[in-house]
């Protein structure tokens, strides 16, 4: 079930008109919101909730278990359980393919043959996603950081909470549970939140994603038949598409769960006004980025074994990170590409005091193109094409390349305006501060680009397929 | 964050979400006016899209209804139809090799038969029988089933509404489609919305130009033909009935008024690329078609059907797989007079 389709919107009012009349029996609106979770993701595909259920049952298993002994041995084994079996899913679902193919390849390359062969294996939707989170809460009990849930039905509830079950935020327990625990209070404030970014969502997720999406897979379709200017218009409009793809999921995700009276984790902060490749991932994807930089970066070592340790981390936190995104060798590209740049910022001696006003500009627009630069390596279809592509960059014009750039503004200058605004005042729900008739302008305003603009048909959001 | 190893440094001050006080009744308030608003301009829309629409198909719809209410004086042949029919029969050559004077009334595709039997209908309340009217549709219009949203796009005045619901076309759900189609384009025009707001001075009449007796003027564009076959190919895979339910009912109304009034209905295929035509599919809905135009016929001594073979032309000679272009068209309505000639029925 697609958030932009008219089957989510009637799903959610049912929900919420029966999520608001159990309000004063919490395990009744428990059990409604596991079933309303599982009738989301079952609308897909019923056969894959098995794997849900069958992931919530061993991690709840194991985390009570953990919290029955003090043998370290006996808590190593369980935890070690967990890992294994939720890797072993998602490796299967995800990476078993590109695993035989790719050694088919090598060994083909060394003049072996083999008969390996691919299954027809179809990938669960989300499956990265709520594997990363039940596998961040046992870890996290046999870190002693938090006692494991006392309720399967709320235990139940975290792992399949269908606003983020398919494209995050990745939730840690530690936060999201307890707000499972104990009765939800909803109030005005966070309605008030939970509207503007539901409709804001809708807007960067329909409007601007979609209708960008037409003018980067023209490009990217065919990086051989455009000049310059136009490979540049098919990178701006991946690079616009996919924040406004993810993060409109995001936002939608977090604006449904406000209205619940639930707080999900911000997973974007402002990413393109980043000034460096550190930033970035602190502005981009936080939930992944803060899940690999606790459970994969810092029990790596993390900076505490020297340069040459720390930039070992780095880059294999981030090749891990771009693997997770999904089973191709551009996903591998791309984040070994961030794991480099990592390191040569880390390799540009800081000047040890705030670098001058004047720098912001031509650090943002480094930052800028190399960001762009990995969307291309993340979007090519081919080792080729992003050779093409980056290749054949420049200034040349075609019959065409006005027709891009005008497409390309007219549905991306709302992104822009919005995101400059958040960024000047440094809160994101600063449109929710506008006096209540510009408000009511604005919101009018997006509704009407959301119902004339936004594409008719139902598009996946991008990250499903993560 | 504080204190712990750090996947990343040196990072700006980062923006947050900070919420404002809000009361319940401001986000009712809130609701109700951006409701209001959001009404306020579908309305402005409607009117404006009633007046200049960027869709070619809906401009015509309007344009041909309104030239039938202009009609002063009666004509002796109706041309009835969708697009192809539009830039493919122009009545000056009937009128030149057949005598009589005819219009041209072709709308498009997606109103099917219905719209022309709508057509005839008002025609025929309005001026009597004509002499003779000739029907023309693309394989694929055919089999598809009426589509209210494009059918409200024409104005349906009483009359009109009256024949469909004494046709059974008028279920709740039409009736739903037809408001929506009318009054709420936000929902039912997005895609013409969405142009007139991005260009609002490229209105399809600037466009088009229709000439007085309804001819449609178009150029060739032989790259676009090819692509296009797939797209009618696509069109006859969807339907399993070579004559869909509200064509049949359409079909039926006017073979009865055609048998009441004495007035000769004569179908014909649409010109078609002769690539189109070597595809299986459509010589599959042909034969399957002209089983169901010969059967209506037998059943009347007024209905005929002009030529069971479709006529062909190469891609360079059509706007894409069933469009004629200006020039191609003399060509095919010249068979057409023939067809007619032969038949004998049409000529005043």
């Amino acid at each position: 079930m697609i958030f932009t389709s008219l089957v989510f919107l009637i799903f959610f009012a049912v929900v919420y008109a029966a999520y608001l009349g159990t309000q004063r029996h919490l395990r009744l609106q428990n059990a409604l919101l596991l079933c309303a979770s599982y009738v989301f993701y079952g609308y897909w595909e019923w056969r894959f909730l098995l794997l849900i259920v069958g992931s919530t049952l061993v991690d709840y298993w194991v985390a009570r278990r953990l919290n029955g002994t003090d043998d370290s041995r006996r808590r190593k084994r369980l935890v070690a359980l967990s890992v294994v079996v939720n890797l072993t899913v998602l490796g299967f679902f995800k990476y078993f393919n590109f695993f035989i193919s790719s050694t088919k390849t090598a060994l083909e390359l060394a003049g072996w043959t083999s008969d390996l062969s691919t299954l027809d294996i179809i990938l669960p939707v989300g499956i990265s996603f709520y594997t990363f989170q039940t596998m961040s809460y046992t870890i996290d009990v046999y870190r002693r950081r938090m006692k494991p849930a006392n309720s399967l039905l709320e235990f139940a509830v975290f792992v399949a909470f269908f606003p983020q079950l398919v494209a995050g935020p990745i939730e840690r327990a530690q936060t999201f549970l307890p707000q499972i625990q104990k009765p939800r209070t909803i109030t005005a404030e966070g309605v008030n939140a939970g509207l503007f970014l539901i409709l804001w969502g809708f807007f960067k997720k329909a409007v601007i994603a979609d209708n960008v999406a037409v003018v980067a897979n023209t490009i990217f379709d065919d990086v051989g038949g455009y000049e310059g200017l136009d490979l540049l218009a098919g990178v701006l409009a991946f690079t616009i598409q996919i924040y406004g793809d993810f993060s409109g999921y995001s936002d939608i995700a977090r604006g449904l769960a406000k209205l619940m009276g639930f707080e999900l984790m911000l997973n974007f902060k402002l990413p393109y006004f980043a000034l460096s490749p550190a930033e970035f991932w602190q502005r981009w994807h936080i939930s992944l980025s803060s899940w690999l930089r606790d459970y994969l970066y810092i029990p790596l070592g993390g900076n505490r074994g020297g340069t040459v340790l720390t930039y070992r981390n780095l880059c294999l936190t981030m090749l891990l990170g771009g693997l997770w995104h999904g089973a191709a060798w551009h996903f591998v590209l791309w984040g070994a590409f961030h794991g480099t740049i990592l390191v040569v910022y880390r390799l540009v001696p800081s000047p040890g005091r705030p670098l001058p006003g004047w720098t912001v500009v031509p650090r943002w627009a480094v930052m800028f193109g190399l960001t762009m630069v990995g969307w291309v390596i993340f979007r090519a279809a081919s080792l080729q094409d992003i050779g093409t592509l980056l290749g054949g960059l420049g200034l040349q014009s075609s019959s065409v390349t006005a027709g891009l750039y005008a497409d390309l503004l007219f549905f991306s200058w709302p992104l822009i305006v919005m995101q400059v605004f958040q960024h000047k005042t440094r809160n994101l729900l600063c449109v929710t501060r506008l006096p209540q008739p510009v408000l009511w302008v604005l919101y009018g305003l997006m509704l009407l680009w959301l119902l004339v603009f936004g594409m008719s048909h139902n598009t996946e959001f991008i990250y499903f397929q993560f | 964050m504080a204190g712990r190893p750090q996947l990343t440094a040196n990072v700006t001050e980062l923006p947050c979400e900070v919420s404002v006080p809000t009361r319940w009744r401001q986000i009712a308030l809130t609701l109700v006016v951006v409701g209001l608003l959001v009404a306020t301009f579908n309305l402005v829309l409607a009117w404006g899209l009633r007046h200049t629409t960027p869709n070619r198909g809906y401009w015509l719809v309007k344009t041909k209804f309104q030239m039938l209410r202009g009609l002063e004086a009666p004509v002796d042949r109706l041309v009835l139809g969708d697009s192809t029919c539009n830039q493919g029969v122009r009545p000056e050559i009937l009128e030149a090799r057949l005598g009589g004077s005819t219009i041209n009334l072709c709308t498009f595709g997606p109103n099917g038969l219905v719209d022309d039997a709508l057509m005839l209908d008002a025609y025929v309340r309005k001026f009597g029988p004509p002499k003779s009217v000739i029907v023309v549709h693309a394989p694929d219009v055919w089999s598809r089933p009426i589509n209210y949203y494009t059918l409200s796009q024409a104005p349906l005045g009483d009359g009109d509404l009256r024949w469909l619901g004494g046709n059974g076309l008028l279920g709740a759900s039409a009736r739903l489609k037809i408001f929506l189609g009318e009054y709420v384009p936000i929902y039912s025009a997005g895609k013409g919305a969405a142009e007139l707001l991005r260009h609002p001075f490229n209105s399809a009449s600037r466009r088009f130009e229709l000439e007085p007796n309804g001819f449609m003027k178009v150029d060739p564009d032989p790259e676009n033909t090819r692509s296009d076959i797939d797209r009618v190919v696509r069109g006859l895979n969807m339907y399993a009935k070579p004559l869909s339910g509200s064509n049949a009912v359409a079909l039926e109304a006017m073979a009865a008024l055609a048998d009441k009034e004495g007035f000769d209905l004569v179908l014909f295929h649409s010109p078609v690329c002769d690539l189109l035509i070597e595809r299986p599919e459509t010589m599959r809905e042909y034969t399957a078609l002209n089983v169901k135009l010969n059967a209506q016929a037998a059943k009347s001594s007024h209905v005929f059907v002009g030529a069971e073979a479709a006529w062909t032309w190469p891609a360079e000679q059509m706007q894409n797989a069933d469009h004629l272009t200006t020039t191609s068209s003399v060509a095919y309505t010249v068979k057409m007079a023939e067809a007619l000639a032969k038949l004998d029925h049409s000529t005043p």
